[in-house]
């Protein structure tokens, strides 16, 4: 049976390197995501996501046993991303784009049309454009909880604020991503 | 919120195309197993400085008086730091975990085809990653005569071993709107492209076989052929002729 997650912290609090591996690979994919929605750079987010990794393995003596480990990680990635994107000078852009291919359609529904398709696939484009032209705050946060999949707790992990401000500044971020949206040409 | 608002995210996030995941695992427990050497808080420069000074002075006095002084320095001490690991050719380029030969064999059940030619030899290094269709393997060469370095990277060739798919002509004649030339080519037992031209268009295969444009990688010559169900890539900025070789060369 494979180790918990607890496990293999405890393991890797003793020096175990494989067993920290093992975590990195639990955890790489949405802590290289959080990087890249903060430096807005695959290169920048793969130095800093690898740079924030190996600071989390020296810092595991701090880290609390029992407490979840993802937040506690996606904080010290973050702070890791933005001192990298801080260092670059520049505003990080999100950079993403949507997948020409649709969405899976579900199990017993009916496939799109071609027609339906495409218009789906434009109202994407236009409602990523808005997200990516909304202020960073307001972008970080939206990533967050949506594009990264994070919960309450590990937003506030990830942009270094409380977690009722986490829900403040979501619902400010939506209703300006709203209105952006409102006058976005059709 | 609105709900359509909140759906609509929720769904822009299921096809969001996030750059692929680097094996930050591997590259960690690398690092956690080779750290590098603490620098120490007086500049070795001012080491030197001060050890000629020291020497100078050494000069000056008997030598047995030397030794004895040398011996009584306090907090003096000459660091012997061992040279760094070597970095494994192909290191970054994201091609996946640097795998042994037998480990790449008992992943993709076959031993990984390579070239016979001479002019590459034994693979510096063999990288693992997983595909839609099945693992893929990547041997990588360190620049070598005729096999210059694929953009300033320490890299002279990759030849990228994709299970199962075709190369498909009619996908690779959508290549001919862009910079890049698309020739066919006679190698193997299927269609064959050699790519050349356009030096940051990149061109890779898809899991099942379709020829597709991706970020840059190395932006080599690639020359792109099926080979006993396997649709394999050779990227190196050599010349078409010298391509060929190698990959007739492959067994």
């Amino acid at each position: 049976m494979a180790p918990s997650e607890a496990e293999l912290v405890e393991r890797a609090r003793r020096g175990d390197h494989a067993a920290y591996g093992d975590l990195v690979r639990l955890h790489e994919d949405v802590a290289f995501r959080t990087a890249y929605v903060i430096c807005g750079s695959a290169a920048d987010a793969e130095d800093a996501a690898q740079e924030a990794l190996v600071r989390a393995y020296a810092a595991l003596g701090r880290f609390r046993p029992g407490a979840p480990f993802r937040p506690w990680l996606l904080a010290i990635v973050a702070n890791e991303a933005r001192n990298r994107r801080r260092g670059a000078g520049r505003r990080a852009a999100l950079a993403l784009r949507a997948t020409e291919q649709a969405a899976a359609v579900p199990d017993g529904g009916a496939t799109p049309s071609v027609e339906a398709d495409v218009l789906a696939h434009d109202e994407r484009a236009t409602l990523l454009h808005a997200v990516e032209g909304l202020r960073e705050e307001d972008r970080l946060v939206i990533a967050c909880r949506y594009l990264l999949d994070l919960g309450e707790a590990e937003t506030a992990a990830v942009l270094g604020l409380p977690q009722g401000t986490v829900k403040s500044r979501l619902s400010r971020a939506l209703g300006r991503l709203r209105e952006r949206l409102e006058v976005a040409p059709a | 919120m609105t709900p359509d608002l909140d759906r609509a995210l929720r769904e822009l996030a299921t096809v969001i195309d996030f750059p692929p995941t680097p094996d930050l695992a591997t590259a960690v427990e690398r690092r956690l197993a080779h750290p590098p050497a603490v620098r120490a808080w007086w500049p070795r420069w001012r080491t030197a400085v001060l050890v000629a000074a020291l020497v100078l002075v050494l000069a000056a006095v008997a030598g047995a008086a030397a030794a004895r002084f040398w011996d009584d320095v306090p907090g003096f001490t000459i660091e012997r730091v061992e040279l760094q690991p070597p970095v494994p050719a192909g290191a970054g380029l994201r091609l996946g975990r640097e795998v042994s030969a037998a480990e790449a064999a008992a992943r993709v059940g076959a031993p990984t085809p390579l070239p016979a030619d001479g002019r590459l030899g034994t693979p510096d290094a063999l990288y693992l990653a997983s595909g839609g269709n099945g693992p893929r393997v990547s041997a990588v060469w360190r620049p070598r005569s005729g096999f210059p370095p694929l953009l300033r990277r320490d890299v002279g060739a990759i030849l990228t071993v994709l299970p199962g798919g075709t190369v498909r002509g009619d996908a690779a004649n959508k290549l001919l709107s862009m910079e890049t030339d698309v020739e066919l080519v006679d190698v193997g037992d299927g269609a064959a492209y050699w790519l050349s031209g356009a030096p940051h268009t990149v061109i890779f295969t898809r899991a099942d076989g379709e020829i597709a444009v991706e970020d840059v990688r190395l932006a080599g010559n690639v020359l792109l052929w099926q080979q006993d169900g396997r649709v394999l890539r050779l990227e190196a900025d050599v010349e078409l002729a010298t391509a060929l070789e190698i990959a007739r060369s492959v067994r």
